[in-house]
């Protein structure tokens, strides 16, 4: 099994009025050919940047360092013109408010062909349209094709935006904040929609949520982010039954299921961050090394975590 | 209507804003706040221009007609000899006068009347709505045209006719803000209260909705020097001998190719300022919209 | 769809009928005023004056004593056979007066704002794309000093320039192509700035949008996202403005007209003006008023052809 994707030591700062901003920390983590890997974290937490920076569309202002590999290829550190040919077409993303992200003057059926081979033949096109919208399981894909987005419900349009990503049969999908801002119904449908996906093909993901339940049932490994940095890492089944940082232990008891326990206090912003461990003081089994020392990052086997007491 | 201004009310005005980022924001700006301190100065000026000209400027002089820069005349005289520099100064005091006046009128009138059909809704709102749509059908220049057959000229029937035009726009924005604010819980509560209407339109209502109005006041400014100085260019508002920079180029015309400083220097006059009025009232708007970090120029 | 067109038709008559009322009313308001200027203009002499006993017989005979509303009637009775009355200063028809002014001035205005808008769009659109260049820089500037000028200065400073001094175009007058350009500079002036400000302001706005981001991550070349996307999405706060700019256009052509000798409705109006010419004054600022009314209700309906989603009830 190759590795599809690979993070290494990814920085990211943005340069403001305010301050400086660190969104991303030394990130490093792999996904695995035909993997679903999901970054979880709150609001704010640094997990949308990693997404972008993977798409190479991070704001020109931005400060980077680090490197992405793509099957072994640099994509990261590279130019706009030598990273254009992959963008929807090879990584695709399901953007996070699909409503918002569908052009509102573009018939519908347009916004997917412009993704195809545009030296296919229009008939062509179009049937490819049809076929997608089909298997999207659009009962009429030729009212739809006409429509505009306006027209659609909310699930239609995360459909759509769906059938977009996929209809360049890309290799990776990253998929930002698919359940964010949605119903319990349209959550519902959405996670049914990631598991089909991840049913029926060879599709590797990067998902990035702080949707728990859809991490639990959806990933395959997962990652915690905190404040721009990834504290901790591994597949699912581990992290979730047996999670090593005091963060993810916090995130699970603080899930209905499991009492709702709120953790104390706030996660520092990112603009703001203190010297030693970030987790500092609002950790249960907070140390004394944590206050002026950084911990460092512990990988072996798959796992990794980030924390003085491993 | 004086409690509104009460000195305690403007204190509280004031700490309001100073406290608040709307302060901070101002301050962010430095290019804002030195054309407001140059409006200031302008507004100074205007009103001691006739004891800072150097010259009378209704002093002629037949045998010094349309004279260059000289030590005595810094921008030349104008065909009857008389001295551009004092003139066009003096020419600020009328375009200001006239230009202040009148956008007081028009803003309390429109206002007034935009806050009180809005208010009051119904038929009265529908009537006001329609008449204000009348209004606006015309051109702001046409519509003054037609009022000079009625009335014909002069400073004070060319006040009115600027409030005529333009009482319109003030009344169609503050009825659309105080369309938006009079459903909301405040004014309900005030209701529940049993205050008159009146006070709660001009004590609660009001206060929320002044501020889009105020941008427009400002801007608006600049529109009615412009709108004054060409209807007395097109001389059909201020007797000529009363120093008026759209006067003063309609006179110089004749006499353009051998003094060209009498029809440049009054323009630039006006273009001056209007565009202070109009940095001010965009950037006034930049600073109160929450949303316009990206676009700062000024 | 065409429930909202009869509704906006009518409401365009009714806004018409009522401004004609209004124009009627503010002109010949004062009954005294209309026939003594009547007289002076048919018998006697503009700068004369008139004597009371003409000024009554001519009260008489033309139906100046009657109600305000009935003298509207008849009037409005006449416009709908085709007889506007004649005009008091040129002794013709007003209809053949309008006949002939129309047409300059329609070519004005649009020599104006076709190049207003083709101008303003690309440098709309540059001064977006290159924000905060120095370009972008001088760009806005110019706009917003374009927008504090006054209308008649630039025509005469324009003339100046061009006239006086470089001898390369002509002062004024009406013929070939030579004669449009200074006037339609100096008209369009205004309106170029504004529709620079308004395109660039809109589109940073829309590049800012999850759909413009989503269109890049779709993996589209620049042009399409910029293109295809963004602008015409930005332009519908353009087509606001182009629409109010037709009023300021309108009203500046009478001023521009003047300057320059061009034979339009603007011209005819103000030497109506000057001369109290009461039948034509009317009539003219009837035609202004119903293009401005109609322009702005094509604008209107344009709306909807350009974002499908706005509705009307």
């Amino acid at each position: 099994m190759k590795t599809i994707l690979e993070v290494l030591s990814l920085n990211v700062t943005f340069p403001t009025r305010n301050g400086r901003i660190l969104a991303s920390q030394e990130i490093s983590f792999q996904v695995n050919e035909g993997e679903i890997c999901v970054l979880v974290g709150e609001t704010g937490s640094g997990k949308s940047v990693i997404g972008q920076s993977v798409l190479h569309l991070l704001p020109e202002s931005a400060e980077v360092t680090g490197s992405i590999r793509y099957f072994d290829k640099e994509i990261f550190m590279i130019s706009e013109e030598q990273y254009a040919p992959l963008r929807g077409k090879e990584i695709s993303l399901i953007p996070q408010n699909p409503g918002g992200s569908l052009d509102p003057i573009m018939k519908n059926g347009k916004q997917i062909a412009e993704v195809l081979d545009h030296h296919k033949s229009k008939e062509k096109k179009t049937g490819t349209v049809f076929n997608i919208l089909s298997r999207l399981g659009f009962l009429s894909p030729r009212l739809i094709a006409q429509e505009y987005p306006h027209e659609l419900s909310g699930g239609m349009r995360q459909r759509l935006t769906t059938g977009i990503a996929l209809a360049s049969k890309p290799r990776l999908l990253i998929a930002d904040e698919p359940t964010k801002g949605l119903d319990y119904v349209a959550r519902k449908k959405t996670m049914e929609m990631f598991s089909q996906l991840k049913e029926n093909k060879h599709d590797s993901i990067l998902m990035i949520t702080h949707d728990l339940d859809l991490a639990e049932m959806i990933g395959d490994t997962v990652g915690v982010m905190y404040s721009g940095e990834l504290v901790e890492f591994g597949k699912v089944e581990d992290v979730f039954c047996s999670p090593k940082h005091p963060y993810t232990r916090g995130l699970l008891k603080a899930l209905p299921r499991n009492g709702m326990v709120p953790m104390p206090g706030i996660s520092p912003g990112l603009g703001d961050l203190p010297g030693g461990c970030y987790f500092h003081g609002r950790c249960d089994i907070c140390c004394s090394e944590g206050e002026a020392v950084h911990p460092d990052w512990y990988f072996g086997d798959g796992r990794g975590v980030r924390c003085h007491k491993y | 209507m004086s409690e509104v201004w009460s000195p305690g009310n403007v204190r509280k005005i004031y700490t309001r804003l100073s406290g608040t980022d709307f302060y901070a924001r101002l301050m962010k700006r430095p290019f804002l706040v030195l054309t407001v301190v140059l409006i200031g100065f302008v507004l100074v000026l205007s009103v001691f221009a006739p004891v800072i000209a150097p010259q009378d400027p209704n002093a002629t002089d037949l045998y010094g007609k349309n004279q260059g820069p000289s030590e005595e005349h810094v921008f030349g005289t104008d065909y009857l000899g008389r001295d551009l520099f004092s003139r066009t100064l003096c020419g600020l005091q009328t375009s200001m006068a006239i230009a202040l006046t009148t956008i007081f009128v028009t803003f309390f009138i429109g206002t007034a009347i935009g806050c009180y059909s809005a208010y009051h809704g119904g038929w009265v709102d529908n009537v006001f709505a329609r008449i204000i749509d009348v209004f606006l059908a015309f051109p702001s220049i046409i519509l003054a045209l037609a009022l000079i057959t009625l009335i014909g000229p002069g400073i004070f029937n060319m006040i009115l006719m600027l409030a005529v035009v333009q009482w319109a726009s003030f009344a169609r924005l503050m009825r659309g803000q105080v369309l938006s604010e009079k459903n909301r819980e405040y004014v309900q509560s005030a209701k529940a209260a049993g205050l008159p209407a009146w006070m709660i339109m001009v004590k609660h209502i009001a206060p929320n909705c002044i501020m889009p109005v105020l941008i427009l006041a400002t801007m608006d400014i600049g529109h009615t020097i412009l709108a004054i100085s060409t209807l007395s260019f097109l001389g059909l508002g201020i007797p000529p001998s009363v120093p008026e920079w759209g006067s003063m180029i309609n006179s110089g015309l004749n006499y353009m190719r051998i003094a060209p400083l009498n029809v440049i220097i009054p323009g630039l006059a006006i273009t001056v300022v209007t565009l202070l009025f109009n940095i001010a009232g965009e950037g006034l708007r930049d600073v109160s919209d929450p949303n316009s970090d990206n676009t700062v120029a000024l | 769809m065409h429930h909202y067109i009869i509704k906006r038709t009518g409401y365009l008559l009714l806004t018409l009928i009522i401004a004609s009322l209004f124009t009627f009313v503010i002109v010949n308001a004062i009954p005294g005023e209309t026939a003594e200027i009547l007289t002076k203009h048919l018998f006697v002499g503009i700068d004369e004056v008139a004597p009371p006993e003409m000024v009554a017989e001519v009260a008489s005979r033309y139906n100046l004593n009657k109600p305000l509303l009935e003298q509207y009637a008849d009037w409005v009775f006449g416009i709908a056979q085709g007889d506007l009355g004649d005009s008091l200063l040129f002794n013709r028809p007003v209809s053949k007066l309008l006949g002939n002014a129309i047409p300059p001035t329609i070519m004005l205005t649009a020599v104006s704002i076709t190049f207003s808008i083709l101008i303003g769009l690309a440098l709309g659109i540059y001064s977006a794309l290159h924000r905060n260049n120095i370009a972008d820089h001088i760009i806005r500037i110019a706009t917003i000093f374009s927008v504090s000028m006054p209308g008649f200065w630039v025509a005469v400073v324009l003339i100046l320039i061009f006239s006086v001094w470089l001898g390369l175009l002509p002062v004024a007058g009406y013929g070939g192509a030579e004669y449009i350009i200074l006037p339609a500079i100096a008209l369009g002036l205004h309106t170029t700035a504004s529709i620079i400000r308004i395109m660039r302001t809109s589109l940073l706005d829309t590049m800012e949008k999850p759909f413009v981001v989503f269109a890049r991550a779709k993996g589209l070349s620049a042009r399409k996202v910029v293109f295809g996307h963004a602008c015409k999405n930005a332009f519908l706060p353009v087509l606001t403005v182009i629409g109010m700019s037709f009023g300021s256009l309108l009203a500046g052509s009478v001023v521009i007209e003047s300057i320059f000798a061009w034979p339009g409705i603007g011209n005819l109006l103000i030497k109506a003006i000057s001369a109290r010419d009461l039948v034509l004054i009317e009539s003219t600022i009837m035609v202004i008023v119903f293009m401005f009314l109609v322009v702005n209700f094509v604008i209107d309906l344009l709306y909807h052809t350009i974002d499908p989603r706005i509705t009307y009830e």
